[in-house]
């Protein structure tokens, strides 16, 4: 079921929340993950992204109160245990995946 | 809430580390960009973004610079602008794929639950049933008379004149040529009969209109085939040309393309059939069978100014309102009248016509019955709702753990909502199909008893429109119905839910109980509402059936004679071909006597004129219209019409002897009040009319109407053949056969004395009166109908709260009984609730039935809108049903038996 596969964008937008941590809102996370992949994204892809995780239930967000410095209010995104879970079984799968090919890696460089 | 464009030093500083204080001001996104990026998104969210991009231009500015930074906003909104609208419509489109697929599940689940209480669906649905099928009846009479627009184009700018004005040919043609608010206008005249000839065949009478070229025009009216009248055929000298209905066509020639050119022969003259009319064309009368034109010659116009026959159809301008039409009309009488000094018509000739809309001048006898009976199906309705919600109330109360249990294992209360809404759907749709199955055989039935005053009656049934209408009055009482149970099932914790189920005694139970009861009460207000309005029309009815025409119409039959066309035989000729006639059907009837007439009273048609009445007045523009009838001389003896002076007609009058007139005891009190009529003489009111004398007064009869005042009449001697011989005969003949057999050998006889007449309107005397009150009589029978199921409706209520009363104390009465209760107290408990219940209701009810009677104190007749009769007796009538509706949860209740009801605690 496509809905069941977790999407590259996906994958990558989960494992940068979890990186930032309790500043994971939309900025820092676009941020983030051109930091990380070194590729471009925009702002409306990862919102959609997060949006759609959040349906799926694999990510909650909340609005937030900036706090004492004050500023906007900001949607904080969290990975909820599911996604957690989600991000685990897709890391096995990938290691499955790779086991034994390391050569085939340092070869092709 | 703060706004997007606030700026954001602080945000800055808390992710960097950078200070924004004492620095210039930071620089902005693109203004353009940053405004169209506020129009593409939308709502907190939309800020919440536009924010974020302004967070990140900020930090890009400072790493790559300001125009790098603008580039890529650019690029950000332009991906926004794509992306989110197309998010938006994926969602969008889920969530109604969702909901399809949601309420496919919903409905199928209501259809497993309701499979599973068959008593209540059924029930509910019957309920429904009975609602819809009664709206549907009334709709469908409304939706003919009172909603349809005409069937012709612009039907909005037709008008006619409403307060019943005749016109003379002159006057429709100097309409048609002068007018200029009216684009086209024409005239009618009425159902003539006419001879039809059949090759072949016996000949039959048709009823005939005669219309102006501009009739038809100024209608629109687009033929089913073949065309209409064109201008010439209106001209003396043109052939012989007619339109057909569709039904004639089809019955005599096969199809309407058929009877084009084909010929039809009308009082022994030939018409060229050129067009056929549709079937919803029903002007100037639904009668009419065929149309033909009325010959206007323009050289002839000062001849024929006088009175008119003919009604007026005209198409208003574009622009143009009703009143400049009477305007118009108005100025044009003045005008006509200065220049045509040999006629001299009265100051303000033609001044007064109220012009108004066709189509409300149509409904206008029968939209006052429609709306008081389209209430009385409002309240039927309401009383539907209310049944329903209380079975849906008590059906709650079965299925409360089951609900609680949903609620408890995570269904949204939401969702209960919208599934109970959806079990009412399905409900009040097993009723559409049950009420549309009612309405269409109702309609079937109702068809043939609807008065001629109904625009549309033949074309009344079940179509589209009306299972529409339907449809949107089910949908509209499932949501009231479903309201109520839907808002309790919504406000109530689970605990509690589970209480009532548990214990039903407990204080949910007491809530819905007030609420049953409420509900219940307003069923037999609205009730006794119904009840006393169909008591009042039922006993005006009965006053309008009892009042006396003054002649006896009971055991009698009627039938019309058209003598052959053609060969005029001459006064003479016509008085010895009636005298034959009167022979050979008197035999027909073994010798009873048979009376011949010029007209009938209540036959459809009169004679009146102007009629100069000696002592009365000699001013001949004031002479009063007297209604007259022409009759042979066993008319009064056959009429069994009692004679109060002097004599009736023998067979001494007869052509040639003095001219005699027998006058009715209501033109006596309106004349000759004196009471001395006998010997008095009377004119018809042209030049040179020959004196009648009146030979004998007998009692008075009625016309056309059982209300209001007698109006005054004459007969004259049919025999002398004043003022001019007849080309019919009304034949009325004791039933002696019984009254089809009576008629058809009449019939016969009269075919057997001459071929070539033509029969029609053979009824039993009874039915012509019946005509004239057919519309109170359809209007009170509908009326008891909605009556009798509200009424019914409101005892099934009574019993439900009866029942549910005795169930939930069946412990208690076990109990009691064990101890040795009588069970006449017990009934007598139970009886009381039955009163309880009765008693608000009921006193809620004669409190509204009083203005309600008065909106029906127009159609009353000799009974007044608080008749205490009926007023009494409703109450009576309700009492007994609610009693009855207990009797049987009161017997149960005191065959509880205490024994089983102990076990089974």
């Amino acid at each position: 079921m496509s809905r069941d596969t977790l999407g590259e964008l996906e994958h990558q937008a989960m494992l940068a929340l979890l990186r930032l941590g309790e500043n994971a809102y939309t900025a820092p996370i676009v941020e983030e993950l051109e930091d990380r992949t070194g590729r471009g994204t925009t702002v409306a892809a990862v919102y959609i992204v997060l949006r759609r995780l959040e349906e799926k239930g694999l990510v909650r967000s909340e609005m937030r109160d900036p706090g004492p410095g004050g500023g906007r209010d900001r949607r904080h995104f969290f990975v909820t245990d599911e996604g957690i879970e989600r991000l685990r079984a897709a890391r096995t799968a990938y290691a499955n995946l790779w086991d034994g090919l390391e050569g085939v890696l340092e070869g092709g460089r | 809430m703060r706004s997007a464009g606030d700026r954001l030093p602080r945000d800055d500083a808390g992710t960097r580390g950078g200070g924004g204080a004492g620095r210039p001001d930071p620089p902005e996104p693109p203004a353009a960009w940053r405004w169209a990026l506020r129009r593409i998104l939308s709502g907190s969210e939309g800020e919440y973004l536009v924010g974020e991009l302004d967070l990140l231009f900020r930090r890009r500015v400072r790493r790559q610079g300001e125009a790098a930074a603008r580039r890529w906003y650019r690029r950000e909104v332009r991906a926004c602008a794509v992306r989110l609208p197309l998010e938006r419509t994926r969602r969008g489109l889920d969530t109604i794929r969702e909901g399809g697929m949601g309420l496919g599940r919903s409905i199928r689940q209501a259809t497993r639950r309701l499979a599973r209480t068959p008593g209540f669906a059924l029930v509910a649905a019957t309920t429904f049933a009975i609602g819809i099928g009664a709206t549907t009846v009334i709709l469908g009479l409304a939706d003919q008379a009172l909603l349809r627009p005409l069937p012709y184009p612009e039907a909005e700018r037709l008008v006619t004149v409403a307060n019943g004005w005749s016109f003379s040919r002159a006057n429709l043609e100097a309409f048609e040529e002068r007018m200029t608010s009216l684009t086209a206008v024409g005239g009618a005249r009425d159902a003539m009969g006419m001879t039809l000839e059949s090759a072949g065949g016996e000949p039959s009478r048709v009823v005939v209109a005669e219309v102006t070229v501009g009739y038809l025009k100024a209608l629109a009216v687009e033929p089913l085939a073949g065309r209409r009248f064109i201008d010439d055929e209106g001209r003396p000298g043109a052939g012989a040309v007619a339109m057909v209905a569709a039904g004639f066509a089809r019955e005599r020639f096969g199809s309407p393309a058929a009877a084009l050119g084909r010929e039809v022969t009308l009082d022994a003259r030939n018409y060229t059939v050129v067009g056929v009319l549709p079937v919803s064309f029903d002007l100037p009368s639904e009668a009419n069978q065929i149309w033909v034109p009325v010959e206007m010659d323009p050289d002839d116009a000062g001849t024929h100014w006088g009175s008119g026959a003919y009604s007026l159809v005209g198409r208003l301008a574009p622009g143009a309102e009703p009143a400049a039409v009477a305007r118009e009309m108005a100025e044009l009488g003045e005008s006509l009248r200065r220049a045509n000094p040999l006629w001299t018509p009265g100051e303000g000739y033609l001044a007064g016509a109220e012009i108004a809309p066709l189509a409300e001048v149509r409904s206008r006898y029968v939209r006052t019955p429609i709306l008081i009976l389209l209430g009385a199906v409002a309240l039927l309705l309401l009383v539907v709702c209310a049944n329903v919600a209380n079975l849906l109330l008590s059906q709650g109360v079965a299925r409360s753990r089951d609900h609680a249990v949903r609620i408890a294992l995570g269904a949204g209360r939401s969702r209960m909502v919208v599934d109970q809404m959806i079990e009412v759907m399905v409900l009040a749709l097993l009723g559409v199909g049950g009420g549309l199955a009612l309405a269409w055989a109702g309609l079937e039935f109702l068809r043939p008893h609807l008065p001629a005053e109904l625009p549309g009656r033949s074309l009344v049934g079940v179509d589209l429109r009306v299972l529409g209408l339907s449809a949107g009055v089910a949908t509209l009482a499932a949501l009231v119905a479903g309201a109520l149970p839907a808002l309790r099932l919504a406000g109530r914790a689970p605990g509690s839910l589970i209480a009532s189920g548990g214990d039903r005694t407990r204080s949910g139970g007491r809530s819905r109980r007030r609420t049953t009861r409420l509900l219940v009460s307003g069923q037999l207000a609205a009730a006794v509402v119904l009840v006393v309005s169909a008591g009042l029309l039922g006993r005006s009815l009965v006053a309008l059936r009892g009042v006396d025409p003054g002649f006896e119409a009971e055991e009698r039959v009627t039938l019309r004679i058209d003598l052959a066309p053609g060969a005029d035989p001459g006064a003479e000729g016509r008085a010895l071909e009636l005298a034959g006639l009167a022979a050979e059907l008197r035999a027909a009837v073994g010798g009873a006597p048979v009376a011949l007439a010029s007209t009938l009273p209540f036959g459809g048609e009169v004679e009146a004129m102007a009629t100069f009445i000696e002592g009365v007045t000699p001013d001949p523009n004031s002479l009063p219209v007297v209604a007259h009838h022409r009759v042979d001389p066993a008319w009064f003896e056959v009429m069994g019409i009692d004679l109060l002076q002097g004599r009736g007609f023998d067979a001494g009058d007869r052509i040639g002897s003095e001219l005699v007139v027998v006058v009715d005891e209501a033109f006596v009190d309106r004349f000759l009040p004196e009471g001395d009529a006998l010997g008095r003489i009377v004119r018809y009111p042209w030049r040179g009319a020959p004196d009648m004398r009146i030979v004998g007064v007998v009692e008075a009869v009625r016309e056309g109407s059982l209300e209001g005042e007698t109006e005054p009449t004459f007969f004259a001697a049919l025999p002398q053949m004043q003022p001019w011989h007849p080309d019919h005969v009304f034949v009325v003949a004791p039933s002696v056969f019984g009254d089809a057999a009576t008629t058809a050998a009449l019939g016969r006889a009269a075919r057997s004395f001459d071929d070539r007449v033509a029969l029609s309107r053979e009824l039993p005397y009874p039915a012509l009166l019946g005509t004239s009150y057919a519309s109170a009589r359809i209007v009170a029978i509908l009326m008891a109908l909605v009556a009798a199921a509200t009424l019914i409706l409101g005892a099934v209520g009574v019993y439900g709260v009866a029942s549910f009363w005795v169930r939930e104390r069946v412990r208690d009465i076990g109990v009691r009984i064990a101890l040795g209760a009588e069970p006449a107290k017990i009934r007598r408990q139970v009886f009381r609730q039955g009163i309880m219940l009765a008693l608000p209701g009921g006193l809620l009810g004669l409190a509204l039935a009083i203005p309600a009677a008065r909106v029906l104190d127009g159609f009353l007749f000799s009974v007044s809108a608080l008749d205490p009769l009926t007023l009494v007796a409703a109450p009576v009538l309700l009492s007994a049903a609610a009693m009855a509706a207990v009797y049987l949860p009161a017997r149960r209740a005191t065959r509880v038996d205490p024994v089983e009801v102990l076990k089974g605690e």
